[in-house]
């Protein structure tokens, strides 16, 4: 790892990193009209849905501020679903480069996930705003939503990197993760609150680490709180197993991508 | 120095390719050619392959298509893992093998001039000081912030090839380029890779331009078949090469 920073800093390759995310980014949205206000809006129109359809039809009443309750939740789970479905096939799609130019492999789906760190940078700006009207109290433990996010980065860039070393061998990967996501979707308390799960299948929500995340980023910004250092340090574990799980296994594949190309 | 250290000493080196008989990337046909998908032929693109390049050396490499030569490039460049046998490369590579690799037909042509810049290893530091010496070797200028999917394959060339040789390393590892690009042009490549060698670069030429390989290279690799080789100066193996091509 130490020796795989050093290579990154001997060649240039913080200027790669940076030229592939801002690329990455103007593509997206190239074409469209609204362009990048595309990853503003699209949060915010499934936050228009599933609002009406929760809070009107269905009546969840019982959470204190719903309205941030559920809209912090699809942001950072669309992160999460945007990050690990481009990150897995961001090698695939760069493919041509890996055929012909040699730089270390991780340099694609890192600077993918940074791409996706843009967004939810912004979409998080958007947040704020929508907290600032809805009368959340907001108080000093809102910090800690930093260090979530940051572990929130980390974690889906370890998912990108064993996905994206996989895919490339069996694309029925892609398929695969598209369910998984969706299954991970209504497995996290994204839309309904905790307290309407019976206890029993509580465990759910706390060996998924989506929902641990996105429950501890609810309770700094929303309740005021500051989690327990047990609940935080258990947080860093998980994220960085699962990044290192992720790094090791694709450094030990990446000397053969550009064959299965 | 006494002794000329090789550059790229390469040794013994095979590179055998799996061939399927099925080639399978999903379950299904996983499952349904569960026996088949065991069982590949195998193939040699490259056999105990030996090859010494000296510093300030400008290698050719010819052979007809499919004898090995790209595999070879890609071999050294790191790129492909050789199956047997050492590649040993004592300097920094520039890592390009074809020109305009990762050039974005969306971007335009100074976009595209900084996402190559950084592909080829330089700095953002580096690229910003290159800029306007890239923008005047192409002679592009005029066209410097239109998408280059509107660039006819001549302009593209160009782009690419300014940026290129503002690459600083001392072994340049080049698969065909001055296929393209109009006589004066052509005129500036070559003028280019003079300078390259006074500068004592170390080139790795791949090439079915037999005038060119003529004019810049000092020692010309003739590979016949991945597991024959001839090397040895210019004339002589081009004399070769044509000989063997035209008899059959």
């Amino acid at each position: 790892m130490i020796r795989f920073i050093r290579t990154i800093k001997q060649n240039n390759y913080f200027y790669l990193i940076q030229q592939f995310t801002i690329t990455d980014f103007k593509l997206r949205y190239s074409h469209s009209v609204l362009g990048y206000l595309w990853s503003l809006l699209n949060p915010l129109l499934m936050f228009g849905v599933l609002y009406f359809i929760f809070s009107v039809f269905m009546r969840f009443g019982g959470i204190e501020h719903y309205q941030v309750y559920l809209l912090s939740g699809i942001m950072l789970y669309g992160f999460f679903n945007e990050t690990t479905s481009s990150g897995m096939t961001s090698l695939f799609t760069k493919s041509s480069l890996l055929n012909k130019v040699n730089f270390p492999r991780i340099i694609i789906p890192l600077s993918s996930t940074l791409t996706n760190t843009i967004t939810i940078l912004l979409n998080m700006v958007i947040l704020s705003i929508f907290i600032a009207f809805s009368g959340v109290n907001v108080n000093y433990s809102a910090f800690f939503s930093v260090l979530i996010l940051f572990e929130l980065i980390i974690f889906s860039l370890g998912v990108s990197l064993f996905l994206s070393a996989f895919y490339l061998k069996f694309r029925d990967l892609q398929h695969i993760w598209g369910v998984l996501l969706q299954l991970g979707f209504w497995a996290t308390p994204i839309i309904y609150p905790i307290d309407i799960v019976p206890i029993k299948y509580h465990i759910i929500f706390k060996i998924n680490p989506m929902a641990r995340l996105i429950q501890n980023f609810r309770m700094v910004v929303i309740m005021g709180q500051v989690p327990g250092l047990r609940n935080i340090i258990y947080n860093i574990a998980m994220t960085f197993l699962i990044f290192f799980v992720g790094f090791i296994i694709f450094q030990k594949r990446q000397k053969y991508f550009a064959e299965w190309l | 120095m006494a002794v000329m250290e090789n550059i790229i000493k390469i040794n013994n080196l095979s590179k055998m390719f799996k061939i399927p008989h099925v080639k399978t990337y999903d379950l299904k046909s996983y499952v349904i050619h569960f026996r088949k998908m065991r069982t590949y032929e195998e193939f040699y693109a490259l056999k105990n392959i030996n090859l010494e390049i000296k510093p300030g050396e400008f290698i050719g490499i010819i052979g007809r298509n499919g004898s090995g030569k790209s595999t070879l490039l890609k071999i050294i460049a790191g790129i492909l893992q050789p199956t047997s046998g050492k590649v040993v490369v004592n300097g920094k590579m520039s890592p390009f093998l074809e020109l305009g690799v990762g050039f974005n037909p969306e971007l335009s042509a100074r976009e595209n001039i900084f996402l190559y810049s950084s592909i080829l290893g330089l700095s953002k530091k580096e690229a910003n000081a290159k800029f306007p010496e890239v923008v005047e070797f192409s002679e592009l200028e005029r066209f410097i912030d239109s998408p280059i999917k509107n660039f006819s394959s001549g302009m593209h060339v160009r782009l690419a090839f300014s940026v290129a040789i503002q690459a600083n390393a001392s072994i340049l590892l080049v698969d065909e380029v001055l296929a393209v690009g109009d006589a004066p042009f052509q005129q500036k490549c070559f003028f280019v890779f003079e300078q390259f060698k006074k500068g004592k670069k170390t080139i790795v030429f791949v090439s079915h331009d037999m005038d060119s390989v003529k004019r810049f290279c000092n020692k010309v690799v003739y590979l016949k078949r991945g597991d024959e080789m001839f090397v040895g100066d210019p004339e002589q193996m081009i004399q070769l090469y044509e000989n063997e091509t035209k008899s059959k």
